[in-house]
């Protein structure tokens, strides 16, 4: 009992001081903070970042690959994906003539990437979608391919793309 | 300065508006009928009382009387209080069963103690040796408790360790085999 | 009716002087309290890893000015049931008492409103009554959240008052004066002067034992059982909003500025320079210029520990806290009055 509460006494002048170190070494420099400065400061985004379906450009067609299958839009479990396919071209050069993604249902499952004939529909590396109006939330096809930038060749989509 | 043809100075202003604000708020303590609101009001007799000590240029007195009558006492009263068992009720009430009555108990004791320090010596002294010593060092405050006031202070440390005594053997609970 | 002008001029002269007093000592709570909440986010902050507030004005100065402003637009509710006028007077009675005690502090050579005889007695025993107006705020709220961060509140205001004083004794016991400018007086001449480094080891002991049982006293964080979120909501301001709220917190931080200044006069040579060459060989009004920025430096570094404290150790149980007071401090305390009476009247008057 004696020695347990001498013990006790002994400890609070080495627990607390050991408290107030580890505390101060956050406090320091040796611990910087992992705060990100957001709207300044962008997030970098993980290399698989998957955000809303957009329509990347080809350099070499200098539009979407897209061939308005539809397959998207069937796919869609929120039906938000509108393709209407141009009318009047020949049938090996399919293309949208209009290609609506209402953002504002969509649930991010990334069904339509994934049953794209063509692999033309990419995840947009950006997450500020936020707007003023609903109306903001629908894109059109211009929209979609500005959002997505250049579609890159990447190892899978020349292997599968050399396939058909 | 002439109030009303009287001759009026600052002290005896600021005696009046303390001594006003002590007899006002102890007959609010009598009269207030939520008990929690009269013990308050006790606290500001008490703070008026304190007042008055420094117009006597007591300035230590007054400040042991805040912090042991207004800091303590009022407090100790208030957590009484609060440990009975109707202090969530806000309209718990004191009663006065017998007024007429304990006016009289309170005036004989009123006249009884205005008797005692009207007759007392140290009043005499006082008014005779004029304006206090306004020193309040720690070698005052010490050579008044421990040499002329010796025995007062020990007794009244006295009466203080068997209050607590009394307190530890009421509420110490003689009861084995009971939780 | 003759009046006599030159004692109403001198009267009012007087009256003028007190209110500027008031109204300095008030503005500088309030430049104090919104720098000590920003400083306090900011440690936490670091502390956690976060940059802290950092958007409201330059570097985010004015987030604490914000919030002030945020906090006077709130309505003011006062809750079914509750005592209105206790539950409108208790701020008062909180804030009063923390307000008046810079009455006694002295912020530099001759920069003290009245250097009283009593400083030390007067600290203690305004502060002590601001218990009542937290008891009184926790009952009159009408909510058992309220009353028992009230009932928490007296028991542990009343047990840390006696640790409080019994430290307090040390420095006065050693420079014979319950006068606080007296006391800093008494440390005059350098670091080697100061009561921290002197007494070994009377003056450390007392020195902790202030800043322990004035943590508690201040209700800061490892001792504020009486707003404990995670168990009382917020203990006794739970139904405050808006200025009444505003009235709290400032009495709070107030109260925590105080205890700062408290330790620095009683034991690290109050508004002296830690060094003579440092400031000490001025005179007039540049000695209280420079006086005035040691203590608010000094000031600066207790506070800054304090909150270091606060963002440190976690709440403590109700018991030990208790425990704490009863069985440690108090027993220690005596025994080192004790000690220091000896020492005081048998070493140093021989």
């Amino acid at each position: 009992m004696r020695k347990s509460l001498l013990k006790d006494i002994v400890n609070t002048f080495i627990s607390l001081p050991k408290g107030l170190w580890v505390t101060a070494k956050n406090w320091s420099f040796l611990r910087p903070s992992v705060t990100q400065l957001y709207p300044e400061e962008k997030p970098t985004l993980p290399e698989r970042y998957r955000g809303m379906p957009t329509l990347p450009v080809d350099p070499q067609l200098g539009r979407t690959p897209c061939i308005a299958c539809g397959a998207c839009a069937r796919m869609c479990p929120e039906h938000i994906i509108t393709v209407v396919p141009e009318k009047g071209t020949d049938p090996k050069d399919r293309r949208p003539a209009e290609f609506t993604i209402d953002i504002s249902r969509c649930m991010w499952c990334g069904l339509c990437m994934e049953v794209c004939p063509k692999k033309c529909l990419k995840p947009a590396r950006t997450f500020e979608l936020a707007c003023y109006d609903r109306q903001g939330m629908i894109y059109r096809l211009e929209d979609l391919m500005r959002l997505g930038g250049t579609l890159e060749p990447e190892a899978e989509e020349s292997e599968s793309s050399g396939d058909e | 300065m002439t109030i009303l043809g009287f001759q009026v100075t600052g002290y005896q202003v600021a005696f009046v508006v303390l001594a006003g604000i002590t007899l006002g708020s102890a007959a609010l303590v009598v009269l207030m009928p939520n008990i929690l609101r009269a013990a308050l009001f006790l606290g500001l007799t008490l703070l008026g009382v304190a007042g008055l000590y420094v117009l006597m240029n007591a300035p230590f007195l007054a400040a042991v009387q805040v912090m042991i009558y207004v800091g303590a006492v009022t407090t100790m009263i208030i957590l009484a209080v609060f440990l009975s068992h109707r202090v969530m009720q806000v309209g718990f009430t004191q009663a006065i069963h017998n007024p007429v009555f304990a006016f009289a108990a309170a005036a004989v004791m009123f006249i009884f103690l205005f008797m005692t320090v009207a007759n007392s010596l140290w009043v005499k002294d006082i008014c005779a040796a004029g304006p206090a010593n306004t020193d309040v060092g720690v070698h005052a405050v010490a050579y008044a408790l421990l040499q002329p006031y010796v025995f007062p202070f020990e007794m009244a440390s006295l009466v203080l360790l068997v209050a607590l005594i009394g307190a530890v053997v009421i509420a110490k609970e003689d009861r084995p085999g009971e939780p | 009716m003759q009046i006599d002008t030159q004692q109403i001029t001198a009267l009012a002269v007087e009256i003028v002087k007190i209110l500027a007093a008031a109204v300095v000592i008030l503005v500088f709570i309030l430049l104090v309290v919104l720098y000590v909440v920003l400083k306090l986010r900011w440690v936490i902050a670091r502390i956690q890893s976060r940059l802290g507030p950092n958007r409201t004005g330059p570097w985010g100065v004015l987030q604490t000015v914000a919030d002030a402003i945020k906090l006077f637009q709130k309505e003011d509710i006062i809750p079914q049931g509750a005592d209105r006028w206790l539950f409108t007077i208790a701020p008062a009675i909180v804030f009063i008492p923390a307000y008046v005690v810079y009455v006694v502090i002295p912020f530099g050579k001759g920069l003290t409103v009245r250097p009283l005889d009593v400083g030390v007695v007067y600290v203690t025993a305004i502060s002590s009554i601001s218990i009542i107006g937290i008891i009184t705020a926790g009952w009159a709220s009408n909510n058992k959240w309220s009353l028992l961060g009230a009932f928490r509140a007296a028991s542990q205001l009343i047990a840390f008052e006696v640790p409080v004083i019994l430290a307090m004794c040390i420095p006065v016991l050693l420079s014979g004066s319950l006068n606080l400018d007296v006391i800093v007086q008494k440390q005059t001449g350098g670091i080697a002067n100061w009561n921290l480094f002197n007494a070994f080891p009377m003056c450390q002991v007392a020195c902790l034992m202030l800043l322990v049982a004035g943590l508690a006293e201040a209700n800061t964080t490892p001792f504020d059982l009486m707003e404990a979120e995670s168990e009382l909501v917020a203990g006794f301001n739970t139904e405050y909003s808006g200025m009444k709220f505003a009235l709290f917190f400032l009495a709070e931080f107030a109260e925590t500025f105080t205890l700062s200044a408290l330790l620095v006069t009683l034991f690290l040579g109050g508004y002296n320079p830690p060094l003579h060459i440092l400031g000490g060989q001025l005179t007039g009004y540049w000695y209280s210029l420079v006086s005035l920025v040691w203590f608010l430096f000094k000031c600066w570094l207790v506070v800054v520990f304090i909150l270091w404290i606060r963002s440190t150790f976690p709440r403590v149980r109700i018991d030990q806290l208790m425990n704490l007071s009863w069985k440690a401090l108090i027993p220690v305390g005596l025994a080192n009055l004790l000690i220091t009476g000896a020492y005081v009247g048998l070493w140093l008057a021989r």
